[in-house]
């Protein structure tokens, strides 16, 4: 097999990471865990139906926040469990001062202090489909600004085409849709159209097609397009039209393969958005809305066993290095399947087993704070270039136009291989690693780049992972059994939906939770 | 400004769990310390404090956790490069809290192989400290296979320095696929874990 198409597989593997698998968002239908697009509704209590009782939610990352905020609306008294220092879960953006608890490599954000230089550590963007945490951005009043996943003035590079130089997407683009039209208008015919069932009239318009998509001259032949760019000329002086490129090179690179389609799945296509400031802006939203009187926060408290009851669950958890208990009506967990397989519980065994085949996911990325935003100067303003080298692809701020500092991404990797090479290393050789390769695309990179943060998911403290997957195999049998109440324990977050790496899997999740919640609350009132 | 974050920076250094306050085993060694096969870190509370200091030296020494293939080994490394002589005195005393006896349990099922094992683990594979040999009774199964696998390969047990492991792997030569899985059940059948 050979390393292409071993990315080709593994951007399928990111893009159902990313969410981006029609399949798996059928599934997901199917599973009735999204809902058509829209105007998401949350689950709606009844007012006051949650008075005199308790919920704790362990882990304090986006599922336990959704789940606090309308649960406590309810009357319902919340307690969130919370193993690290901080609120947020995977939803993590650094600016200046912030500690990066990774095992291993403990970091302090180096950037300056500036509102613009900051890094979303964990998810980063929002597309529109994702309609319930676009419900929270609305409700919570976050502004939302655009993401770019595509900007063409952005390059490919890949190491086995075009010398090793980086070229611009859109001339790649341009050329290959040229190549590939004046192909295929050589070989249209009537014959072959009549093989297809297609008329006279609709031949030409499929030649016509043909030449609008290519480009291509009055003879279907491919001679450059502007599309790819001028290259002099076009404003005061008539545009001179780039040569094009080679169309073996063209094809030796593995661009075409996968990562020119990746603005193509749904939820990565124009537009997707970002809360303006940080993705955390989303975790400070939920903050400001909490009534203190119902929702109590508790960091530093690594949960140490969870016994479910018939109608309550025992909490054990550990606060400055005492065994504290509390006992609450439901409890809804979020803690990482790697590390909730490790506290002492009485799960059922088939729960247990279906814990155990969640797998445990890795994400790196690396950013990095840029003297100059060189970027600019190349006619780059956000978006994403792409390469075949470890770090995959670097991200241009969408944020801080035209400041003169700015913070980009150097490195997003998700491969298996590639993730367990960074992980390996110390963060100064992470981001050498980074800076040599980003090299290949900016030659000028490293005298711009002043220091960095680099994040491996699999090592960080109270995480130890991100973007964990269901075996499709196990979808059937495991996963709906604990999208089910065991007892009145409720498994949720990222890994209890199948766009893992998403906040909106978190949010679902625990939405589905809350409907078994209600639904009981609604059985119980009844035989009252 | 600056100047606290120089000096945020330097503390971290010199300690780094500081800012997050606290010492992790339990995060992958679980709850109890009784192991979880999914972080790959086996039961600390069946071994002893000696042991656990031997192992921890061993990690910081590359001893232990020799290749790419030993994953759950190179995250241990990390952990034990960063410890201090107080985290290491604060995790070797949550061992000794956490601990719990196998003595009285007496296995059943012994295939004929654990005869090579009780010279240095004892009668019931509680461990031995004088010798270097670990409590091996109780410890998780697939744990126990992985590492008489790694001590076959020459993943362990191969440094000089290292007297307790190069013997060690020397016995594990002597054990066939067959007896290595048996023993690992037959050790590890207080633990419910099974060996994939």
């Amino acid at each position: 097999m050979t390393r292409g198409l071993t990315r080709r597989q593994c951007l399928t593997l990111f893009a159902k990471l990313a969410g981006g698998s029609a399949a798996l968002m059928q599934a997901a239908n199917v599973l009735g865990i999204t809902s058509s697009p829209g105007n998401a509704p949350p689950i709606i209590f009844k007012a006051g139906s949650g008075q005199k009782k308790s919920v704790v939610m362990l882990g304090a990352g986006i599922a336990s926040l959704t789940a606090a905020l309308e649960l406590s609306k309810a009357g319902f008294h919340c307690t969130i469990l919370e193993a690290s220092q901080r609120v947020g879960g995977r939803n993590l953006t650094v600016r200046s001062g912030d500690f990066i608890d990774e095992i291993g490599n403990p970091q302090i954000c180096p950037f300056d202090p500036e509102p613009h230089l900051y890094f979303n550590c964990g998810p980063a963007r929002i597309p529109a489909e994702h309609t319930a945490l676009m419900h929270y951005c609305r409700e919570l009043a976050i502004p939302l600004q655009l993401f770019s996943n595509y900007n063409t003035n952005c390059y490919t590079h890949d190491d086995k085409a075009f010398s090793g130089k980086p070229i611009r997407i859109r001339e790649y683009e341009t050329d290959l849709s040229g190549f590939m039209n004046e192909l295929l208008g050589k070989n249209l015919s009537k014959q072959t159209m009549l093989d297809e069932g297609i008329g006279e009239v609709e031949l030409e318009r499929m030649m016509e097609f043909v030449r609008q998509a290519g480009d291509l001259n009055k003879d279907l032949r491919y001679m450059g397009s502007e599309r790819a760019g001028f290259a002099s000329g076009g404003i005061t002086a008539p545009g001179k039209l780039k040569t094009p490129r080679k169309f073996e090179d063209i094809l030796h690179s593995d661009f075409g393969l996968a990562a020119m389609y990746f603005m193509r799945f749904s939820d990565q296509a124009p537009a997707v958005m970002t809360p303006v400031g940080g993705m955390d802006k989303v975790v400070q939203g939920f903050l400001n809305k909490f009534d203190p009187k119902l929702v109590d926060i508790r960091l530093n408290c690594p949960v140490r066993a969870i016994q479910i009851n018939k109608n309550t669950v025992d909490i054990e958890y550990e606060q400055q290095g005492v065994i504290k208990k509390l006992q609450a009506d439901y409890c809804i967990n979020a803690i990482p399947s790697q590390i909730l397989l490790g506290i002492t519980n009485n799960f059922s065994p088939p729960y247990l087993k279906a814990i155990s085949k969640i797998q445990r996911g890795n994400l790196v990325k690396i950013g990095f704070q840029a003297k100059q935003r060189f970027w600019e100067d190349e006619l780059i303003f956000a978006g994403i270039s792409w390469t075949n080298q470890d770090i995959t692809q670097l991200w241009y701020p969408e944020h801080g136009f035209m400041q003169q500092k700015g913070v980009l991404l150097g490195a997003y990797s998700w491969e298996p291989d590639v993730t367990s090479r960074f992980m390996n290393m110390t963060h100064a050789q992470r981001l050498e690693t980074a800076l040599k390769q980003g090299e290949k695309i900016h030659p000028q990179y490293r005298q711009y780049i002043e220091n960095g943060v680099s994040i491996c998911w699999r090592r960080m403290n109270h995480l130890l992972g991100c973007g964990s997957q269901w075996h499709p195999d196990d979808i059937k049998e495991h996963f709906t059994l604990l999208q089910q109440p065991e007892g009145r324990h409720f498994l949720v977050g990222d890994q209890m939906n199948l766009l893992p790496g998403w906040q909106e899997g978190a949010i679902r999740s625990s939405w589905l939770a809350m409907s078994h919640i209600r639904q009981e609350l609604q059985a119980s009132s009844g035989v009252q | 400004m600056k100047i606290l974050i120089i000096l945020l920076t330097s503390l971290i250094f010199v300690t780094p769990f500081a800012t997050s306050g606290e010492l992790n085993c339990q995060m992958c060694h679980g709850s109890h310390l009784q192991g979880n096969v999914v972080t790959g870190a086996p039961a600390l509370n069946n071994l002893s404090t000696n042991y656990i200091e031997a192992q921890l030296n061993a990690f910081k020494q590359a001893f232990r956790a020799k290749s790419a293939k030993d994953q759950a080994g190179l995250d241990m490394r990390v952990v034990a490069m960063q410890l201090s002589q107080q985290e290491i005195a604060a995790a070797l005393a949550l061992v000794k809290k956490l601990r719990v006896t196998n003595a009285s349990s007496k296995p059943s099922n012994i295939p004929a192989s654990w005869q090579t094992c009780v010279a240095c683990h004892g009668a019931n594979g509680e461990g031995n400290d004088s010798l270097n040999a670990p409590a091996i009774m109780g410890q998780q199964p697939w744990y126990l296979f992985k590492q008489l696998h790694d001590y076959q390969e020459g993943q362990r047990g191969m440094e000089p320095a290292d007297e307790a492991g190069q013997l060690m792997r020397q016995t594990s030569l002597l054990l066939s696929a067959e007896e290595i899985k048996q023993l690992s059940q037959f050790l590890g059948q207080s633990n419910k874990t099974e060996i994939k």
